[in-house]
């Protein structure tokens, strides 16, 4: 029987994080994927990135992970979103052509000795001595760390219109239930729903009718070791397209039909990702939606209309995509689902993502609720170091909340009983002026640095990191005389805005009117001194801000202090005059500090009254 | 103050404890079992004791006859506080109580109660909220009744209420900032704006109401001062105790007798006011007289109504510096001697910008009534609007306002998204703290300490 130390049930996206970043520590190390399906596959929408996630595939970028490289090879539209409302919440985006994203990881993970892919399907786990044992339908594999990635496969159920197939994606075999996989785990799982919308043929589409985005050429590349602008893959347009009252009402008609609507779906979905019989229903009075097109791949024949996602019978997704300015003679390749699947209680997983009560077992991705590629990834980062560490004896790695987007998540699944899948944004960080892309490299090197790889990334990083602390001194140090033509050049049109006295350079990247990395970018010029645009970037906006998050520190000081208040769980729930409900949340996540215990969602601002009045 | 009550039950006198009172009512919090306290009682009780029903019963220490006393039961959760409570009627002897406290402390094991505890057991136990207990310090202390209304209101949450709608209005406003930060792409940007500045002017909107109602006066309304002043033998003493009708101040013809202030609450058509006479404002010749003169500055500035008093007979050059100081009415005294309405004349030509003025002459009922109704129509506008009383409501208040008038100002100018934001969670936390979601140590112990045993 092969004998493995870290074993990968899903060749998904974090899958191939978890083995990647395993791989590494010169682990044995395989990934069991079902056959049929590629690594890393997309199969909802085809890009990578987004609010709140362009932030993770950085931070994941930095720590060594593997989505940012592949997202910048297979990139065939960059974008950056809330372009302009300020640094701290831009967020790069790239539609990936996502044939070649997978063949790149199958490429990449085919070429690392230790990582052993098994294509076989997997029907049964058992508690052994050395660990566990996964049994699949031709063979039997002991693993001593066992990392579960399976996504949505699990008891997985897909639907469109009455029409119900078992299975966790189209064209795949139906998977076994997480209690059939694991006898020690006895708590009913919990159901969640996701869909996704019918694809349609590119060239069906009147593409004159529609609005184009062109890819980005100052959108920054993903792996921070890229060179910034440079284009691995032909760059196409997304176009954007409207739909109407018509399409509207014709959803509203079937509303019967739709198995959402009409019971036929037991799971819940995210209100973040609604599909479009939710928007219908949920917003009855409106009837113009965003749909974007967005390619599929260079050399696939289909585009994926987003926002748009639909379970209903096929006849109804054709009549109302076609009701749609500019679709008129859209042909519908593949038809749009909704499935349901089950997922882990991930209260009972800690903050490496093992399960409490089961040593060695990890969940990540999917089946722990989340939506989307880069929480996965993330996660089976998460997982795969920590499986790694803990094996070399090393200490776990706990992101912070307050300095990665990947720490808010883990926390957020730990500390909180979801009724839907958790996408992450960044309204989910009480820091979000500090954490931001440009930064990743200052916020992740010292957790990067904790793994003692010593790769290139990590000379990369030190190098990076010296040449910021001296860029950063020279800001505060250099004073630009106010005769300087600069000090001309920079003052702008206002009154107040004229510069008349000698400034740091720090001070004037501070200025409103200003933007901060022109500036400096200026500055250095006028200086002859040439540094990377990376570099620049992260100083400019760092003394941006540093000022705005003094302040809010500043502010949340008496907030954190009281977050950081111990309670006593076992007096809470034993009072008489907490709800049941509460107590039961309560119980589950054991909270030991008023931070977490006002994390937990459906906690009463009653019970946390009480409890911050230290009555309790 | 910090609040390291345990759970314990305990026992306290709740109602005032006079010597010569007939009856006094005793309470008891947080027992177990009622039956712990049947030695205490004689043969009350032929069945079980069924809560809030009057029994009438014989208080015993062993074989020694104590007391007759009436007692109800109040069985937790459905009580004051939540706990079971035992509640004696007894006969109100200052004597006869403190006998029966030691009985129960001593044999029964039960705790005097600390100040404020049995409330703040209600507190715990979520039978008050934060702003009910406020509403019930302000009701037991009202000294008027405006006062009382509001600590009412208070306690039956209906001001809670609008402050809940305000905080609501702000979650809806940060739910629509952060909709136009991560969800700009599936709704739009004209949208999103939208969203925010409806939101923005709600939120504004509800809370102006509420500004009015912080912004009436500085003064301290719960427990407002009326002060006079005016030069030595000026007759400040003799206006204090023909307002008393008591002889109270002494009265003297050596200027400088009133050392310090004296005060006494006086009721003015159903409000109850603090009455200060002060020191006269001269340069003080003894230590003594300075310090009053210091004090009396100083009250004039936080008193509610201020009276200067004027003997236009007697000038001295401090006068010019005395009205520097805002006063609500002028009086001249000594308007029954003879070249009064002369040396007045005089006196309002070197002072032209003298405030609202009247004469008055101590025996006169009729002026002493028009000051008094002056003082209750200044009351009454004070509070048309109504005001809101509690200082912690009223600093949040005016706090919550300028941060939203500033934040208003910012989003029309800072197109940064997250700073726009960061500031907002400034205002945020003022507004939950209001609603009372947290509240800091220094909060709970201001509160509490303003309650007595008992309540």
């Amino acid at each position: 029987m092969t004998q493995f130390d870290v074993l990968v049930v899903g060749g998904g996206h974090a899958g191939i994080e978890a083995a990647y970043i395993s791989s590494q520590f010169n682990l044995r190390v395989a990934i069991i994927s079902l056959p049929g399906i590629g690594l890393a596959s997309a199969p909802c929408n085809p890009s990578v990135g987004g609010v709140g996630k362009g932030q993770v595939v950085r931070e994941l970028d930095a720590l060594g992970g593997l989505m940012g490289i592949l997202a910048d090879k297979a990139g065939i539209q960059f974008r950056t979103l809330n372009d302009s409302k300020g640094f701290a919440v831009q967020s790069s985006r790239v539609q990936i052509d996502k044939e070649r994203y997978s063949l790149y990881a199958e490429e990449i993970i085919g070429k690392i000795s230790n990582i052993t892919v098994i294509k076989e399907k997997v029907f049964h786990v058992e508690q052994v001595e050395s660990g566990f044992e996964v049994k699949t339908d031709t063979g039997s594999y002991i693993t001593h760390k066992l990392i579960m990635t399976v996504g949505t496969f699990l008891n997985g159920k897909m639907h469109t219109g009455s029409s119900q197939t078992l299975g966790g994606r189209i064209d795949c075999e139906k998977s076994p239930g997480l209690q059939d996989l694991f006898a020690q785990i006895q708590t009913q799982p919990l159901r969640f729903k996701t869909g996704t919308p019918p694809r349609l043929n590119k060239d069906s589409i009147d593409y004159s009718q529609l609005e184009e985005q062109p890819s980005d050429s100052s959108v920054r590349n993903f792996h921070c070791m890229n060179s910034e602008f440079e284009r691995y893959s032909t760059q196409v347009s997304c176009y954007l397209a409207h739909t109407n009252e018509q399409t509207m009402s014709i959803i509203r008609e079937n509303k019967e039909k739709s198995p959402m609507f009409n019971g036929q779906i037991k799971g819940t979905g995210a209100r973040y990702c609604p599909s479009i019989e939710d928007k219908a229903f949920r917003y009855p009075e409106k009837h113009v939606h965003h749909v974007f097109i967005e390619p599929e791949g260079l050399d696939l024949s289909t585009v994926y209309p987003s926002g748009i996602s639909s379970s209903l019978p096929k006849e109804v997704q054709e009549s109302y995509v076609r009701s749609i300015h500019g679709l008129e003679k859209a042909e519908i390749e593949v038809f749009g689902y909704a499935v349901e699947y089950d997922v882990v209680d991930t209260t009972t997983l800690n903050l490496t993502l093992e399960h409490n009560h089961i040593k060695n077992l990890y969940f990540a991705g999917q089946v722990n609720g989340t939506s989307g590629y880069e929480e996965a990834a993330g996660q089976g980062f998460i997982a795969g170091v920590n499986a790694s560490l803990a094996l070399n004896g090393l200490d776990p790695l706990v992101l912070s909340r307050h300095e990665s987007y990947i720490g808010v998540m883990i926390e957020d699944l730990i500390t909180n009983l979801r009724d839907e899948p958790y996408r992450l944004f960044t309204a989910r960080s009480e820091n979000r002026l500090f954490i931001r892309e440009d930064n990743t490299l200052i916020r992740m090197s010292p957790y990067r640095a904790q793994l003692f790889l010593n790769r290139n990334l990590d000379i990369y990083q030190r190098d990076f990191l010296e040449q910021f602390e001296s860029l950063s001194q020279y800001c505060d140090e250099t004073m630009i005389p106010e005769t300087s033509v600069l000090m001309k050049e920079f003052s702008g049109a206002g009154e107040l805005q004229q510069l008349t006295r000698r400034m740091s350079v720090t001070e004037l990247l501070k200025q409103a009117w200003l933007n901060p990395i022109s500036t400096l970018k200026r500055i250095l010029d006028f200086h002859e001194i040439s540094l990377h645009g990376d570099l620049i970037r992260t100083a400019a906006i760092t003394k941006k801000y540093e000022g705005y998050i003094k302040r809010a520190d500043g502010q949340f000081e008496r907030l954190k202090k009281m977050d950081s208040m111990k309670i006593d769980w076992e007096k809470i729930t034993g009072s008489n005059n907490i709800s049941f409900e509460c107590k039961q949340r309560i119980l589950r996540i054991r909270p030991e500090t008023f931070g977490q215990l006002k994390l937990i969602e459906g906690i009463r601002p009653a019970t946390l009254a009480v409890v911050a009045a230290k009555a309790l | 103050m910090k609040f390291l009550y345990s759970d314990e039950p305990i026992i306290a006198v709740s109602t005032c404890n006079l010597a010569h009172a007939a009856i006094s009512v005793l309470r008891i919090s947080g027992f177990n079992n009622l039956s712990d306290f049947a030695p205490f009682f004689e043969k009350i009780l032929s069945g079980p004791i069924e809560p809030r029903r009057v029994y009438y019963t014989r208080l015993k220490d062993g074989d020694h006859y104590i007391d007759d006393i009436c007692l109800t039961f109040f069985q937790g959760p459905r009580s004051y506080n939540g706990e079971n409570i035992l509640e004696l009627t007894t006969h109100g002897n200052t004597l006869n109580v403190e006998r029966i406290i030691d009985l129960f402390t001593k044999k029964a094991g039960l705790r005097l109660a600390q100040p404020g505890e049995f409330t703040y057991r209600a507190l715990k136990n979520q039978k008050l909220t934060l702003s009910q207990v406020e509403g019930l310090d302000l009701f037991l202390n009202a000294n008027s009744g405006y006062a009382l209304d509001q600590g009412l209101s208070l306690l039956s949450g209906s001001l809670h209420e609008m402050y809940r709608e305000i905080y609501e209005l702000f979650i809806k406003h940060k739910a629509a900032l952060e909709l136009s930060i991560d969800f700009s792409d599936d709704i739009g940007d004209d949208a999103a704006q939208e969203q925010f500045n409806l939101t923005l002017s709600a939120l504004m909107k509800k809370f102006e109401t509420l500004k009015k109602r912080v912004e009436v006066q500085g003064q301290n309304l719960i427990e407002p001062e009326i002060v006079i002043a005016g030069l030595p033998n000026a007759g400040k003493s003799s206006l204090f105790n023909a307002l008393l009708s008591d002889d109270r101040a002494i009265v003297s013809p050596i200027a400088g007798t009133t050392r310090d202030y004296l005060s006494e609450s006086i009721l003015i058509e159903g409000v109850k006011y603090k009455l200060f006479d002060t020191a006269g404002v001269r340069e003080a010749s003894d230590l003594i007289e300075a310090e009053g003169v210091r004090r009396t500055a100083q009250r004039l500035k936080t008193s509610f109504f201020s009276i200067l008093l004027v003997n236009p007979f007697e000038m001295q050059p401090e006068f010019s510096q005395l009205i520097t100081q805002k006063f609500d009415l002028i009086l001249f005294t000594h308007s029954d001697l003879p070249r009064f309405s002369f040396k007045k004349d005089e006196l309002l030509k070197q002072y032209p910008n003298l405030g609202p003025m009247g004469a008055v002459s101590f025996k006169l009922e009729a002026d002493l009534e028009m000051l008094l109704s002056g003082i209750n129509k200044k009351y009454l506008d004070a509070i048309s609007e109504k005001p809101i009383l509690l200082d912690r409501h009223k600093g949040l208040i005016l706090q919550i306002n300028l941060n939203l008038y500033k934040y208003n100002l910012l989003s029309k100018s800072e197109r940064d998204i997250a700073i726009l934001s960061s500031e907002l969670n400034l205002l945020g936390h003022c507004i939950s703290e209001l609603v009372g979601i947290v509240s800091p140590d220094q909060v709970l112990g201001s509160i509490f300490s303003n309650f007595c045993i008992g309540k």
